[in-house]
């Protein structure tokens, strides 16, 4: 066939070449007649040859122009509806039929592209069938999600390395769908780059089927996600028993501590009752014993005196007895010799004798006196001798007793002292008992908490695995539509293949691709890596479950983005004409408080219609997940001006040149305020309370719930690591929540936001400085017309008129206008950006 | 007739009223080497060395009192002192009153009685003072004063 086709080919240069030769000769004939001429007309000749050089110019000119109108009708015409219909499947136009019956190649062709484009529309087709499982997919899994966040708000950190790393593979699919995009957009500078259509759809397949594998493994990494949060729940039960356990033992200390108490009391009581007595009677007492025997023995000690005394005086009364004795002795023996002498005198002697047997009488009765006295004396003498020895015996006693009394009262005062300090220690016992049953009150209190926690985190646990289980359900038909897909794509790799066939793979997307896949490689063992860290990190669950939210939104958005994209290509049996010749201006927009990407591409889709309009060109809505998007669009020149915060403004502004050309007005403001705020019946009154307390931010890339708060706590001196805690939230609404339900002291949000929650509670502590709103900023690159048109037709639109206020409430019900803006208005922003050393 | 009465022991003895010279308390008594049992010693009275005589060693009567008196009678031309345990009156006894003793009364020998002499319910032996000592006793008690005479001009008398 294709012989054929170059000898058809050949036939028509054949045509072209005869013509020439027919003009060729004739011309060689006049010339040659001319010669013969020249030599007849010698003279003439110079002018001659001027004049054959013209004309034979002219008649080639006209030879040409014939030649032009016969190649224009056979090849030209045909050429350019292939072109045509090229644009617009670039455009993703699938409708056009090329009606060239001709049998030569350019006949061929457009057979081939009618069939590759029928072909491609059923691909198309199926593809849009598949994403669509895919979004009820994803969907559901995000239904699930939520369910899961909600009952248990608990997530490991390790799970946010899984939400970053699903991130990257977002951004890898993002990748893929750029490259085809781009594919797209290759095709519309020459019919041959459908080469590279070919190849990225092989690509495509490549990538599904990595996407199949990634989905596998994702998969598996859930399976072993489910297995490590039944351990987390095993291991919970087993502490929530090992708490009951430690309450209870609480219990009976908290039991034994008020026996001891009793006790001490009662103790205490005892020790000042014998502290009393001892020192009231015990001590007086004694001292009046010891008194009293003290007198005792004084007077003991006195009469001993006096007795001893009355010995003396019978001792002198003996001695005086005895000299009476002698004195008697001799009276008698005088008395006796007078007596003799008498009697030896006879007669004479009667008389003497007679006085001498008187005086002798005397004598004898004297004797007789004294030896009664002495016998009297003796007596007495002997009884002082007794009653000496009584006193002496008495005293002794005496003595004892006051020993005994002294020591009784040593002892007294020994005890009134152990009394005291034992009074003392018993206070001091029954007070520490006191603070004891205090703290273990505490302690118990606490424990019950710890337990309802534990109860709670069991509960939430069996909830998440759950989740998971309905997960990992939602990620086995995940991979039952991935392998869909997969087939789908071979399906549509094997149609496309016998187009490719003449064509070479374009490396560079191959390249990129393979990139992408790589960086999906990595994502997906960091997925490995980190589900290996969960088992050993429990904590930050809000954040983990937060981030795999997100990541699920991303995912959720991208399936959005990539059935919206479907939707773009223009299917057969849909048929519609469209814009194909025309410029392409592509409108970037950046999605606001969680709007998805379809809802955004529905709101914003007056405004791009309405700014087609006035600038003339087509403008084409390219919607993105997140503000990295945005950025990495305007990076890559795939959006030409775009809708965005006035955050992101200032990165692709440092980044990419960007230049900002209006705000939008809410209510006819074009800035607000964000606001501290914190529970009503809180302790926190100002902003310097904050200090040690647990904050909430909303999203780390918002102005108004992190960046503006983040700076009103860093001028009050309050910088991150002065909270005790703090947290991303994702949501303004998730930050009153927190705030209310006091998981947290205080939180960052917009005043607008924290007005719907006033009545419930919430208290503003402090209002930021005026914050710009959303802008819209064109790239460098964009030519000064397209600039002015489209901030002409921008500053044009005012809610005061109808068909305006619809494209504006459309975007944000508030929204009242644009007004032409500057970049010196950002100069603020910029400044506390830096302060927190974001870029 | 009158008696000097004192007692040795429980017996009750009499001397003859002329024959007592006086009644000394208890004298400080030298004792002489060479002396015969009967003698204790000699003691000075009034500037006169006497040989006092224990009767109760020569009557061998023990005596429980320790109360002494010395009697000093008169034997022929001699002096002697009589140790006795107490003296207790003079008394005069009729001669109804006076009985001859017996040969031996109470282990005395007649020769040293003169006789019994009944007072009341007593009986009071009558010392024969002259024949209280022997001649051989006599000779004796001289030879003994001469010495202690001499001793006590040159102090050599020592005390008992």
């Amino acid at each position: 066939m294709r012989k054929i086709s170059r000898e058809s080919l050949e036939f028509k240069y054949l045509i072209f070449v005869i013509g020439l030769l027919i003009t060729g000769i004739l011309w060689s004939g006049i010339v040659s007649f001319s010669a013969v001429s020249l030599e007849k007309i010698y003279g003439r000749s110079f002018q001659s040859i001027m004049w054959v050089t013209l004309i034979s110019i002219i008649g080639i000119t006209v030879v040409a122009f014939l030649f032009w109108i016969v190649a224009r009708k056979l090849v030209i015409k045909p050429l350019q509806s292939i072109e045509k219909a090229a644009r617009s499947l670039a455009d993703g136009d699938l409708t056009f039929r090329l009606d060239l019956k001709a049998d030569d190649e350019i006949g061929r062709t457009s057979k081939a592209m009618n069939e590759s484009s029928r072909s491609l529309g059923d691909i198309f087709q199926r593809v849009k069938n598949g994403s669509k499982r895919v979004t009820a997919v994803a969907e559901k899994v995000e239904s699930e999600f939520n369910k899961v966040r909600e009952n248990t708000k608990l997530e490991t950190e390790a799970i946010a390395n899984i939400a970053s790393s699903l991130e990257e593979m977002n951004s890898a699919a993002a990748e893929i769908s750029e490259s085809t995009e781009r594919l797209a957009v290759s095709t519309e500078e020459k019919a041959a780059s459908m080469e590279e259509i070919v190849t990225s759809i092989s690509q495509v397949a490549h990538s599904a089927q990595e996407l199949s594998n990634v989905v596998d493994t994702t998969s598996s990494s859930i399976e072993e996600l489910s297995a490590t949060i039944k351990e987390v729940a095993y291991k919970a039960e087993e502490l929530a028993a090992a708490s009951e356990e430690t309450l209870a033992a609480t219990e009976e200390i908290s039991s034994s501590i008020k026996e001891v108490e009793q006790s001490a009391k009662e103790s205490a009581m005892l020790s000042e009752k014998v502290k009393n007595e001892a020192s009231t009677l015990g001590i007086s007492s004694v001292g009046k014993t010891i008194e009293g025997i003290q007198n005792i023995k004084i007077s003991f000690d006195n009469t001993a005196n006096s007795i001893n005394k009355l010995g003396v005086r019978s001792d002198e009364i003996g001695k005086i007895l005895n000299v009476i004795d002698e004195v008697t002795d001799q009276t008698t023996l005088l008395a006796l010799n007078a007596a003799i002498l008498a009697a030896q005198a006879g007669e004479h002697g009667k008389g003497f004798s007679v006085v001498a047997d008187e005086i002798k009488d005397l004598a004898e009765r004297t004797s007789f006196s004294t030896h009664e006295i002495a016998a009297l004396i003796q007596a007495v003498q002997q009884e002082v001798k007794d009653a000496i020895l009584a006193m002496d015996e008495g005293l002794r006693s005496v003595e004892e007793g006051l020993s005994v009394a002294n020591d009784a009262g040593d002892a007294l005062s020994k005890i009134v002292e152990s009394s005291k300090k034992s009074a003392e220690m018993s206070f001091s016992i029954e007070r520490s008992t006191a603070e004891q049953a205090k703290t273990t009150r505490l302690v118990s209190e606490s424990m019950e908490k710890v337990k309802n926690m534990v109860s709670q985190i069991a509960k939430a646990t069996l909830e998440q695995s759950k989740g998971t289980l309905l997960i990992t359900k939602a990620t086995e038909k995940m991979r039952d539509v991935s392998n869909h897909v997969r087939t789908a794509t071979n399906e549509q790799l094997i149609s496309t293949k016998h187009i490719s066939e003449a064509m070479e793979l374009a490396s560079e997307k191959s390249i990129q691709i393979a990139k992408a896949v790589n960086e999906q490689r990595a994502g997906a063992s960091q997925i490995f890596s980190s589900i290996e860290k969960i088992k050993d990190t429990p904590k930050h669950n809000m954040d983990r479950m937060f981030s795999i939210n997100q990541s699920l939104k991303g995912l959720f958005k991208n399936t959005e983005l990539l059935t919206n994209e479907l939707k773009r290509i223009k299917l057969p049996d849909e048929g519609s004409a469209g814009y194909t010749d025309i410029d392409i201006v592509r409108f970037g927009v950046e999605p606001v408080g969680g709007v998805s990407p379809l809802e955004i591409q529905e709101k914003f889709s007056p405004l791009a219609e309405h700014l087609s309009k006035k600038t003339g060109k087509k403008v084409v809505l390219k919607v993105v997940s997140d503000y990295e998007g945005i950025l990495r669009d305007i990076e890559k020149g795939l959006t030409q001006f775009s809708f965005v915060s006035p955050v992101t403004y200032i990165l692709a502004k440092k980044k990419y040149g960007t230049q900002v050309i209006a705000k939008a007005l809410i209510q006819g403001k074009s800035t607000y305020r964000s606001v501290i705020v914190t529970k009503s019946a809180g302790r926190i009154n100002s902003i310097e309370d904050i200090r040690g307390r647990k904050f909430a931010f909303g999203d780390p890339h918002s102005l108004s719930s992190y960046i503006a708060p983040r700076n009103m706590l860093l001028n009050a001196g309050i910088d991150l690591k002065d909270l005790l805690h703090y947290e991303y939230l994702g949501s303004h609404e998730a930050v009153a929540d927190a705030v209310l339900s006091a998981n947290f002291d205080a939180g960052g949000i917009r005043e607008s936001e924290a007005n719907k929650f006033k009545d419930k509670g919430l208290k503003f502590i402090q209002f930021s400085e005026n914050l710009p709103g959303f802008i819209v900023c064109v790239s460098k690159t964009m030519p000064q017309g397209t600039k002015e048109s489209l901030e002409i037709a921008l500053t044009a639109l005012t809610d005061t008129r109808p068909e305006s206020s619809a494209i504006l409430h459309s975007i944000y019900k508030r929204y009242s206008g644009f007004e032409k803006a500057y970049d010196t208005e950002f100069a603020q922003l910029e400044s506390m950006m830096s302060q927190l050393g974001l870029p | 007739m009158k008696f000097a009465v004192f007692k040795i022991g429980e017996e009750i003895f009499g001397i003859e009223i002329n024959k007592v010279v006086e009644i000394l308390n208890t004298q400080k008594v030298y004792s002489l080497p060479e002396l015969p049992d009967f003698l204790s010693g000699v003691i000075t009275v009034r500037g006169e060395v006497l040989p006092l005589l224990d009767l109760r060693k020569r009557f061998g009567v023990k005596s429980t009192d320790t109360k002494e008196l010395v009697i000093i009678v008169r034997s022929e031309s001699e002096k002697i002192g009589l140790l006795v345990d107490e003296i207790k009156e003079i008394l005069s006894l009729n001669v109804q009153e006076i009985t001859t003793p017996p040969s031996i009364f109470k282990g005395l020998q007649k020769k040293y009685l003169t006789g019994l002499g009944k007072k009341d319910d007593r009986i009071i032996i009558l010392l024969n003072i002259d024949y209280l000592l022997t001649s051989e006793e006599k000779i004796i008690l001289k030879e003994s004063e001469r010495i202690l005479e001499e001793d006590a001009g040159t102090g050599k008398a020592t005390e008992r």
